[in-house]
């Protein structure tokens, strides 16, 4: 909402040197709301005044340019100006006079354009910001040459303060003028001047009948006849001050009704009375399906949650959104009616959102206003009216329907409870002070304030003590008030298993040298479709904005394949993990734990890529990783077969932790098939939720031994089917002496000969209780030959 | 001191005094010194005459030894003042040997420093689902359907009538909940904004939420705690302010600003030529909100507040642009 300093003096003495508009929005931003920006209107056209053409020729270097000698009052330039607008001698028009910066930014120099130099610019309106169209706004004799365009053109000498909206929702008292101005007495303790409302004098020519059907929707409604109407533009102090708020003047009845609503923050509507049939208003919800073109001449589709004003036979308006086309005032309407009403905050909030029609009318009406507030701005508004317009006059009797109930809301402060919420002694005087320049009235009796809210505050702003303690506070000023650190009693904060493990897991990782990333938690409808999901599996958001963010996603791993696609072309080696939450669309926890149903399941996941240009071997790097993050967990780690769609060459396996498998544990190598990121890529991707909650063992000391190792290596050629893991076993069931077996490396070749490979692994023996004998290990390595010659037909290489 | 010891001591000074000799006169003055023959050696091994007959040899040894290596050692640094030798030249300016490491993302390290701090002054750490209900992230923070409080936040609603958490807010009333009075938790995560993407504004983007909920809990407790927040991140004390912020959940609510780092405070485009840097919301919790989370508001009281750890995270290490941190870029991750 822009607000206009000039606007808010009307009500508000605001020292004009002592009081800088950067400081008022300081002040407003450290008690009050947020300033966005302080614009000074009168700068933004500095350095552009009215220039008279005394000269016109022909540029001599370009065909399309001319070299004009202009009287900018003080002294004579030359302006060299193309053919846009076509300009003749006599022409009084704006001129840019170098150097200056114009409010689109462009910068005006001196400058040699084709060999002749010019001293300035002429100025279309959209140089100068002040419309969009590229033409020349002229000038008559009566204009001096040298006036300053913003003086030529009446524009506002004003500062505007830009504020916020989102810092205002809760407060509809602000979206006026009167209302910004309270806010500014109480700051500087200064007193508020509302202008004065005179009563309204009816005569009862007309017979204007209000009927309100849904008074939820619609507690209150005033119509007024005006007759005597002269449409004509409004008084140049209104445009200004309209201008200044944003809103451009049309003419004296439309720029009064806004006018009000930006000086009270309520809204209002004119209807010309010649289109209102039956001279009844109605309000009334729409029918479902009915067609309603708006003011902006869009045709609208209502639902029967809509509220419409109809006269006897159609609708004439969008109930605090819009006005009709139909009924909308004209140039030469006499006679209207002016509506000044309250509507259901819900009511205008869903058809404006639903409509996606926000106006500044919606926007007021949806943060529920006073009702009585609908009366003050219809006894103002008529009194400009009358004030404006000579002739104009108030031809019916006030039409009020009023089914609104006043609500007198008063609140028992104690003193010591805003004490206890503050932290800190206010004086008494202070607060009451404070409460009365915010136009609560206040009581005191003993240590309580017995506080009533002014209607203009009632409606959802203010309601309890806590409520009071905000409004003596920021007054006070935040910066006043001391600040201590609690006082507690100590106690050990509970420990989030998971979350704990979550960094144990992280700086693992870190170590083996993988970098952490978070991926966006959504899947795009074509990923969907590439990694092979199942739409029906998939959670799905309603209001997605693009394509991409259709889906949540079911698995981390779509994400870091994309990641290493990306990083390729910078890097040979890619190392990255995530750990997130994927979605699934199967119940989860409760709602809430009432029986209203379930959020989606979303357990975390921990999953890794390894991509490599030159290394091979990338499904043992990922294998590596999760057997070592098991060792560091202590977590008891073995392997199951397993093959599905991504895993490429049958290489992958499922992870299973202490004996029990859960679900979605894997390692693997990444099938390029389904998505090709032009370097193999090896995949571990774990259930993170899952294995937080496996329990842990604590780690225990195993004595140092005391006797020394010996440690054998050995080779043995045996059938190429004959699994690792088996000969291990095997290996190490062949004697307790065996304390440890090392895989070292296999390979085949011809030599071997056909199918065969040979198997080299390092076997340590020891005992407990003495040196073990080098010919004792003999004995056993003869054993375990034997054995692995007996199951697998291995032979020593 | 045994003669083996003294022989050890001259080794010692011969090593360091060739280390100095320049020129081949300084080599044969230090010959002349340490084996001449009224030389440091010649003067030590006077004491032989003492020694038993079975260490005589060995020190005999031991002497010869170190002899021969006093001469092999001024021979080579002949060699080398005369350019005849080359010294095994190695260029002690070439790298360590890379020591490969990872690297945690930028967000777990701020949120990790954060939790720590928490965790310090004795909160919880909790976390929370994404997908959450309309009651945990709307309603039961004093935000009922169709307020106008719910456009401060474009939402993206789920098929199933669920929402993606606008806030890390979600957990105020889970936690009150779950653990009732005394309370003091924190909730870091990830929260959702449907909104267009630029420079600063992201759909997926992490929140650090707090609560403490206690006997008499005041704004004064709330700034202190605040300003040990930031001065914990950012290492050491900014400026801090505060002002009016409406948020439905709290009452009264903040905003709290910090010092622009970028500037000091003067004013660039950082902190949009004002000096200050938004960073928080927070206030004293609302007493709608301690009934929705079963606690008497009349008996307890508390502080919540929320921060952006994007905003905080970029304003701690000068990153100028939000979608880095989902990009996955490791040129961004390994800088940190």
């Amino acid at each position: 909402m822009k607000v206009s300093i000039n606007w808010l003096k009307k009500y508000v003495d605001i020292p004009n040197n002592s009081l800088k508009p950067n400081e008022l929005a300081l002040k407003l931003t450290l008690s009050t709301m947020e300033v966005e920006d302080v614009i000074d209107m009168s700068s933004a056209l500095k350095g552009v005044v009215i220039g008279k053409m005394v000269e016109i020729k022909k540029h001599p270097n370009a065909d399309k340019l001319h070299v004009a000698k202009v009287d900018v009052g003080n002294k004579m330039i030359q302006v060299i100006f193309g053919q846009v607008v076509k300009l003749k001698v006599g022409d009084m028009l704006p001129i840019a006079v170098a150097p200056v910066t114009l409010p689109t930014g462009t910068n005006i120099k001196k400058a040699k354009i084709r060999g002749i130099e010019s001293e300035g610019m002429c100025c279309l309106d959209s140089e100068l910001g002040i419309s969009e169209e590229d033409k020349v706004t002229f000038f008559t004799d009566k204009v001096k040459p040298g006036t300053p365009v913003a003086d030529a053109m009446n524009l506002p000498r004003d500062v505007i303060l830009d504020i916020e909206n989102k810092s205002i929702t809760h407060r509809p008292d602000l979206w006026g003028h009167i209302g910004m101005a309270r806010e500014v007495a109480a700051i500087l303790g200064k007193k508020l001047k509302e202008p004065k409302l005179l009563p309204v004098k009816t005569k009862k020519e007309l017979d204007l009948k209000v009927e309100i059907k849904d008074k939820n929707a619609c507690p209150r409604y005033i119509g007024i006849a005006i007759s005597g109407i002269k449409i004509a533009p409004s008084p140049v102090w209104m445009q200004k001050l309209l201008s200044s708020a944003g809103i451009r003047p049309i003419n004296n009845i439309v720029d009064i009704t806004n006018f009000v609503m930006l000086e009270f923050g309520q809204p209002m509507h004119a209807f010309d009375i010649r289109q209102i049939e039956g001279g009844k208003i109605i309000v009334k919800k729409a029918q479902s399906g009915q067609e309603f073109i708006t003011l902006d001449g869009q045709k609208r589709q209502l639902t029967s949650e809509d509220l419409l004003i109809n006269d006897t036979k159609r609708a004439v308006a969008l109930a605090g959104v819009m006005g009709g086309l139909n009924s909308e005032v004209k140039d030469d309407t006499k006679t209207i009616i002016l509506e000044s009403a309250n509507f259901s905050p819900v009511v205008i909030r869903k058809t404006s959102a639903r409509l996606n029609l926000r106006t500044e009318a919606s926007a007021r009406f949806e943060k529920s206003l006073d009702p009585n507030m609908a009366e003050k701005a219809a006894v103002r508004a008529v009194n400009l009216i009358l004030e404006i317009i000579p002739g104009a006059y108030v031809s019916s009797k006030i039409a009020d329907i009023n089914y609104s109930k006043s609500k007198k809301i008063k609140i028992k402060l104690d003193l010591d409870f805003l004490q206890k919420k503050i932290g800190e002694k206010i004086p008494d005087k202070k607060v009451i002070e404070i409460l009365k320049n915010l136009e609560f009235k206040v009581n005191k009796s003993k240590n309580f304030l017995s506080v009533e809210v002014p209607g203009f505050r009632a409606m959802r702003d203010v309601s309890i003590p806590e409520d009071l303690v905000e409004e003596v506070s920021r007054i006070y000023g935040f910066q006043n008030i001391k600040s201590s650190l609690p006082q507690i009693q100590i106690k050990k904060p509970e420990l989030d298993k998971e979350l704990a493990l979550e960094r144990t897991v992280k700086n693992f990782l870190v170590g083996a040298n993988f970098a952490e990333t978070y991926n966006y938690s959504f899947m795009t409808e074509k990923d969907a479709k590439i990694f092979g999901y199942n739409e029906k599996n998939l959670v799905e958001l309603k209001n997605y904005a693009a394509a991409d963010q259709r889906f949540l996603r079911p698995c981390l791993v779509p994400g870091l394949i994309k990641n290493a696609e990306h990083n390729l072309p910078y890097f040979d080696e890619i190392k990255l993990f995530e750990l997130g939450r994927v979605f699934k669309n199967e119940p989860g926890e409760y709602k809430t734990g009432k029986g209203d149903g379930f959020l989606p399941n979303q357990p975390k996941r921990l999953s890794g890529i390894i991509v490599s240009k030159n290394s091979k071997d990338l499904f043992f790097s990922a294998k590596g990783i999760v057997e070592s993050l098991a060792q560091y967990l202590n977590l008891n780690i073995s392997f199951k077969d397993n093959d599905y769609l991504w895993v490429k060459n049958r290489q992958g396996l499922e992870v299973v932790f202490n004996g029990k498998p859960l679900k979605h544990n894997y390692v693997y190598l990444f099938n390029r098939q389904v998505y090709d990121i032009k370097a193999e890529a090896a995949i571990f991707d774990l259930n993170f939720t899952q294995l937080a909650k496996l329990p842990v063992e604590q780690k225990k000391y195993s004595p140092i031994p005391q006797f020394p190792e010996i440690k054998r290596d050995l080779a043995v050629v045996t059938g190429e089917n004959i699994l690792w893991a088996d000969v291990k076993n095997e290996v190490a069931a062949a004697d307790p002496l065996i304390k440890g077996i090392e895989y070292l490396s296999v390979f085949s070749n011809a030599g071997l000969g056909m199918n065969k490979k040979s198997l080299a692994f390092s076997i340590i023996f020891r005992s407990d209780k003495r040196t073990l004998l080098s010919e004792e290990v003999d004995q056993i390595i003869k054993k375990i030959l034997k054995r692995l010659e007996e199951k697998f037909g291995a032979k020593l290489r | 001191m045994s003669l083996e010891e003294q022989l050890k001591q001259l080794r010692n000074k011969f090593l360091h005094e060739i280390g100095r000799a320049k020129n081949i006169q300084a080599l044969s003055d230090l010959e002349i010194k340490f084996l001449g023959r009224k030389g440091e050696m010649s003067r030590i091994l006077k004491g032989l005459k003492n020694l038993s007959g079975e260490e005589k040899p060995k020190i005999g040894a031991l002497a010869n030894e170190l002899k021969n290596q006093i001469v092999n050692d001024l021979n080579k640094a002949s060699q080398v003042i005369k350019g005849e030798a080359k010294e095994e030249l190695i260029d002690l300016t070439l790298p360590g040997k890379k020591v490969m490491y990872g690297r945690l993302h930028p967000i777990t390290l701020v949120k990790n420093e954060l939790a720590d701090i928490f965790t310090s002054m004795s909160f919880m750490v909790l976390d929370g689902p994404e997908a959450e209900s309309d009651f945990y992230n709307f309603e039961s923070l004093n935000i009922p359907p169709y307020h106008p409080a719910r456009d401060m936040q474009d939402t993206f609603y789920l098929k199933d009538g669920n929402v993606l958490r606008t806030q890390t807010s979600n957990m105020q009333v889970r936690a009150m909940q779950k653990y009732g009075p005394p309370l003091r938790a924190v909730f870091p995560g990830r929260v959702f904004r449907n909104e267009a993407t630029d420079a600063s504004h992201e759909t997926n983007f992490f929140q650090f939420e707090g609560l403490m909920i206690d006997k008499d809990i005041n704004i004064g407790n709330l700034v202190a705690t605040m300003q040990e927040l930031i001065s914990g991140v950012l290492k050491k004390q900014v400026e801090v302010r505060l002002r009016p912020g409406y948020f439905p959940f709290v009452e009264p609510g903040f905003e709290m600003d910090v010092e622009c780092l970028n500037c000091g405070g003067k004013g660039c485009p950082v902190c949009k030529h004002s000096g200050w840097v938004e960073i928080f919301g927070c206030g004293l919790v609302h007493p709608n909100v301690l009934k929705y989370g079963g606690i008497d508001p009349k008996k307890w009281s508390g502080f919540a507040f929320g921060l952006g750890l994007n905003r905080l995270v970029m304003v701690k290490y000068g990153i100028n642009d939000i979608r880095l941190f989902m990009s996955g870029d490791l040129r961004f991750l390994k800088q940190f």
